[in-house]
């Protein structure tokens, strides 16, 4: 009997939590969600996404291909899914390079004034390009491919984030127990990482959401620009550009991957957002 | 004031030369020579070598950059190696599609954005702001080009009211050039208007508590007037950063909306100079747009002393 009171006031308690953090919860089941198809796509369809089947081209939503199939007859379910691997495997390892590149020269810019200068107008100057442009330039030289897409997109994002830890690192340094670390003789590498580090965390975590849902829009428009992923790689920008030329006789195939888009990018900005109010109180209002 | 905007038109060189060094590095990440990679595989080396001397690419890294600099400042940015003229005069003939697009874009997200900004601040936490809000987030998270081919799909395909694609010059007529904007710019705008209502929000919430606009109420001034001449004003400084800020992200969405709706202007040359492998042009273009950026700014910065007397840096 006590066992049950106990469980429905711990759920109770969950319930409410949820309550609270509503959009912390719903972005991440989406992005979860998203997360799953992108790992067993393999398990979901047993159609290979890069199938050719020139006499099935173009076909309506069906019990075999529940989202059609497209120009070369390939099943867009099955490209759907694989799509999804592609822009988690792009959007984290942009946010693994950026995030890291970002915190070290944000830490060292906000903690070193000598090395403050010379950072920022760095960074500065990299801001100065509209993201995509750079994107595009940087990819016209170093040519189609995954690897070059997270190269270009994190090199693009890094700025950004190198910002955000800099005004965070600006803020710890004239607080008393970096002061009394100092006072003490703990060298500057070490107050770094045990100091201003971990009191940087929620913004750096804030600033990695809405760089993972930057790239996953980048991604899809660089390759539907057709200067992002080689053609053989299935991806959502891909497939609407090839959509796009049979927008009348199949507007299924400009559905599927838009929408795939929508709601990936809604939950990774559902997720920012949330964790932004869990984290950082002052910038509710935005 | 005047210490102020000198000090802040100076703080833009250091700036600029970042971008004139980066823009110069693009073409040096290319794996291999860059010119056999602009003529492609069927080039002999007797045409490679005159392009490699053409472009200086035989010469120390930083005397090219030096000569490349030089030019740059004499406004020459070099030749396109596809059109066989230089690079400027192929950025202007370009520019009218892509700076009316751009504009209009701009009107459309400041239209969208500042008047919901307002109203749901004013009508805080109800449906109202709720709606403006969960609509923000949904716009923002759709790619301008998939909502573009969905206005061309519903507005071009089906009711066939409006062109699906490519541009008329100003010069012949301004209905004629607005029709084909308006697709290509709510495309563009809606996604981008979101970010203008949250901030605009955020600034009016933060105008509305103070005792001013308590005071004009208690005197009897009708809300609407409070709101547009008391609070709006004083919310200014804010809006008009994130619509500075608006206005570069939008010159790169034009690359993405240009190709969408065959638009011929810079942002449909750069994505054809990427194919054709036009350096210069591809150069040319992001050092141009970015420079704009850096312009735009300091015009913006300059104006909040404008807007707001009170700042003083």
């Amino acid at each position: 009997m006590e066992q049950v009171v106990t469980t429905n006031r711990s759920w109770a308690r969950v319930r409410r939590l949820m309550e609270k953090r509503r959009l912390v919860f719903v972005g991440g089941a989406i992005i979860l969600v998203i997360l799953l198809m992108a790992v067993f796509a393999g398990v979901l369809t047993d159609i290979d996404p890069n199938k050719l089947a020139v006499a099935k081209r173009l076909r309506p939503p069906s019990a075999e291909h529940i989202m059609g199939t497209d120009e070369f007859g390939r099943d867009v379910f099955s490209r759907l899914l694989y799509g999804a691997r592609l822009s988690m495997t792009i959007g984290l390892s942009v946010v693994a390079i950026s995030t890291v590149f970002g915190t070290l020269l944000g830490l060292v810019a906000g903690y070193y004034r000598a090395a403050d200068n010379v950072i920022m107008r760095i960074m500065d100057g990299m801001m100065a390009f509209p993201d995509i442009l750079l994107a595009i330039a940087m990819m016209a030289s170093l040519g189609p491919s995954v690897a070059n897409v997270v190269i270009s997109l994190g090199t693009v994002c890094t700025p950004r984030v190198a910002r955000v830890v800099r005004s965070a690192a600006l803020t710890i340094r004239e607080t008393e127990y970096v002061e009394a670390a100092r006072a003490v003789g703990v060298r500057p590498g070490a107050i770094l990482l045990k100091h201003v580090l971990p009191n940087a965390v929620s913004p750096i975590i804030v600033q990695a959401t809405f760089t993972f849902a930057n790239s996953v829009l980048a991604e899809a428009s660089l390759s539907f620009l057709g200067v992002g992923v080689p053609p053989y790689v299935p991806s959502w920008g891909m497939m609407l550009s090839s959509a796009r030329s049979y927008m009348v006789q199949a507007s299924w195939m400009m559905i599927w991957p838009g929408l795939a888009i929508v709601v990936t990018v809604l939950g990774l900005n559902l997720l920012g957002d949330g964790l932004r109010d869990m984290l950082d109180p002052r910038l509710r209002n935005l | 004031m005047e210490r102020y905007i000198l000090k802040r038109v100076l703080s833009v060189i250091p700036v600029l030369l970042v971008v004139a060094v980066v823009v110069f590095a693009l073409i040096h990440l290319t794996a291999g020579d860059p010119a056999g990679i602009m003529l492609g595989d069927n080039a002999t080396p007797e045409d490679i070598a005159r392009l490699r001397a053409e472009l200086g690419l035989d010469r120390p890294l930083i005397t090219q950059f030096w000569i490349w600099f030089r030019n740059l400042l004499r406004g020459d940015l070099g030749d396109s190696i596809f059109l066989h003229r230089p690079v400027l005069q192929a950025i202007i003939e370009r520019a009218e599609p892509t700076l009316m697009l751009t504009a209009m874009s701009l009107l459309v997200a400041v239209l969208i954005g500042v008047p919901t900004g307002v109203i749901s601040a004013v009508k805080r936490n109800t449906w109202v702001d709720r709606l403006f809000l969960t609509t923000g987030l949904l716009g923002a998270s759709i790619p301008s080009f998939w909502l573009g081919l969905g206005l061309i799909y519903v507005f071009a395909v089906n009711l066939a009211k409006l062109p699906s694609a490519g541009y008329q010059p100003i010069a012949d007529g301004v209905w004629g050039c607005l029709r084909y904007l308006i697709l290509p710019s709510l495309a563009l705008g809606f996604p981008n208007s979101a970010l203008i209502t949250r901030i605009t929000r955020s600034s009016m919430l933060d105008v509305l508590d103070q005792d001013y606009v308590r005071v004009a109420r208690a005197k009897g001034l009708s809300v609407n007037k409070v709101v547009l001449k008391h609070a709006l004003r004083n919310a200014l400084v804010p809006i008009l950063t994130v619509v500075g800020l608006t206005f570069a992200t939008l010159m790169g969405g034009a690359v993405v909306t240009e190709t969408v709706f065959n638009i011929p202007g810079v942002g449909r040359l750069v994505v054809q100079s990427v194919t054709r492998r036009d350096y210069p042009v591809i150069q040319g273009i992001v050092l141009v747009i970015a420079s704009l950026y850096v312009f735009i700014n300091l015009v913006v910065d300059v104006l909040y002393t404008v807007v707001d007397p009170r700042i003083k840096y």
